[in-house]
């Protein structure tokens, strides 16, 4: 595996993480993110995919480890029969960036963690980063194995990279804590359209498969703007997986797909558009997820697919559905013009 | 005529993206940087026509690689801009406004940053 060059890694410590799985429900996003975003919890990472006619909702998100307890009983409490969810008390968030959307970086990712190999409870991208959560014991092998699959120039080894990052998390804390905006400030809202959006249930043995269909995919300058993760069940051993390619690049992905996962069905859904919003910590302050949540619902506007990390929320909804959404948010967030 | 060569020094890289996007919009020549030494670094490499620069970054902040670059003859004409979370509303910090303002930056705008406001104030500094 050639090491591919990147800028650098983030670290979000000290988070619980819960998986959620149930039926459909167009609400649920809205009300858990409305429950946490009541306590002022923050939700520092979010994977969501939606439930169609087979499958159901999964939802993977992070709290800072003390609100944990109280983030999964509030939860639990909206969830009726049949629902499942799951706390590991003790997990870290990692980020990798810039990806600049290169299929190779995400590749690179999968392809160093199966082969360490490390459980991986939720992968989330931003349109510069790409977060992943691992457990707490399985943090410091993982931050070694990125310096095997890529190179950052401002960071020689693991020590350095260290060294450069202690004693910051506290004031960024008290920095995330003093933005209290009346109307949430979005720096800007990328969009991407005439996408498809792949979605499938892979073992975790195949993780590394995966990566090597994304390794694949790069000298073809096939683009990856999304992806979103999360387990299915509390053991990490089929992860629910939906991402987005260009649409004129869907016979090639079906083909590497086919090849390195033959018995895997992907399902497609075509059509589909993208919209990123960056802002201030978004993906650490509360209620920004709830505030998107919220006013999709009141639009009926279904997400897809969702994530939430570092500074950014990215929603995946149907193509036709895009412009009506943007100009809902415009009500809730102060978008530049 | 060429274009005018923006380095952005931000350890967010979501922010250091979505301005760089802005900025290309507008016809600039973008770089980017994640710490304040690899800011450094760039600005050897190759002189940049403006800097914007966050100020709570790991290994070098941007107050300190500011004045550096205002105390150095080379460098202290290239105009920068901070960007800055800090201030009264975070009690404990060791990044005040005042220590800002002896930067001797050029603008200095605060977060969350108006990003309309921010391209703006690079277009008066370049005017």
């Amino acid at each position: 595996m050639d090491r591919v060059r990147l800028g650098g890694i983030k670290i979000a410590e000290g988070r619980s993480h819960m998986v959620i799985a149930r039926p459909a429900d167009e609400g649920a996003l809205a009300d858990i993110t409305a429950r946490l975003a009541a306590e002022r919890i923050n939700l520092t990472q979010l994977a969501f995919m939606a439930a169609n006619r087979e499958q159901d909702e999964a939802i993977s998100l992070c709290v800072e480890r003390a609100d944990g307890f109280t983030s999964y009983f509030l939860i639990k409490a909206l969830l009726g029969h049949g629902d499942r969810i799951h706390l590991r008390e003790d997990a870290n968030i990692l980020a990798i960036f810039p990806h600049d959307k290169k299929t190779v970086v995400t590749g690179n990712l999968l392809v160093q963690l199966a082969a360490m190999p490390i459980p991986v409870y939720g992968f989330a991208s931003t349109p510069a980063a790409m977060a992943f959560v691992v457990a707490a014991a399985d943090t410091a092998r993982a931050i070694d194995g990125l310096f095997d699959a890529f190179t950052f120039p401002a960071y020689p080894s693991p020590f350095d990279w260290h060294a450069a990052y202690q004693g910051q998390e506290q004031v960024l804390k008290e920095i995330i804590c003093s933005y209290e905006e009346q109307v949430i400030k979005v720096y800007n809202v990328a969009q991407e359209t005439d996408l498809d959006l792949w979605r499938l249930d892979l073992p975790a043995a195949q993780l590394g498969a995966l990566g090597t269909v994304f390794q694949d995919l790069d000298p073809f300058g096939i683009r990856l703007p999304f992806l979103v993760a999360a387990p299915l069940q509390e053991t990490a051993e089929v992860l629910r997986l939906t991402c987005c390619f260009a649409r004129s690049a869907a016979a090639r992905v079906e083909t590497c797909l086919a090849e390195r996962l033959p018995h895997l069905q992907p399902i497609r859904y075509q059509s589909v558009a993208l919209f990123s919003l960056v802002g201030p910590h978004f993906g650490d302050r509360h209620g920004i997820t709830h505030a998107l949540a919220n006013a999709m619902r009141k639009a009926t506007v279904t997400p897809l697919a969702m994530s939430c990390a570092m500074h950014s929320v990215s929603v995946v909804v149907s193509e036709t559905e895009l412009d009506r959404t943007l100009q809902v948010l415009s009500h809730s967030f102060q978008i530049p013009a | 005529m060429a274009k005018k060569y923006v380095l952005i020094v931000d350890d967010d890289p979501d922010m250091v993206e979505t301005v760089g996007m802005m900025l290309e919009s507008k016809g600039y020549e973008v770089g980017k940087a994640y710490d304040g030494i690899e800011g450094d670094e760039s600005i050897k490499k190759r002189r940049p026509d403006l800097v914007v620069l966050d100020v709570m970054m790991p290994r070098k902040d941007g107050y300190t690689l500011c004045s550096e670059l205002k105390k150095n003859t080379a460098t202290r004409d290239i105009p920068v801009i901070l960007l800055t979370a800090v201030g009264e509303a975070v009690p404990t910090t060791t990044y005040s406004h005042a220590d800002g303002m002896a930067t001797e930056a050029d603008d200095y705008i605060p977060k969350p940053v108006d990003t309309v406001t921010l391209v703006h104030a690079i277009e008066r500094l370049f005017s």
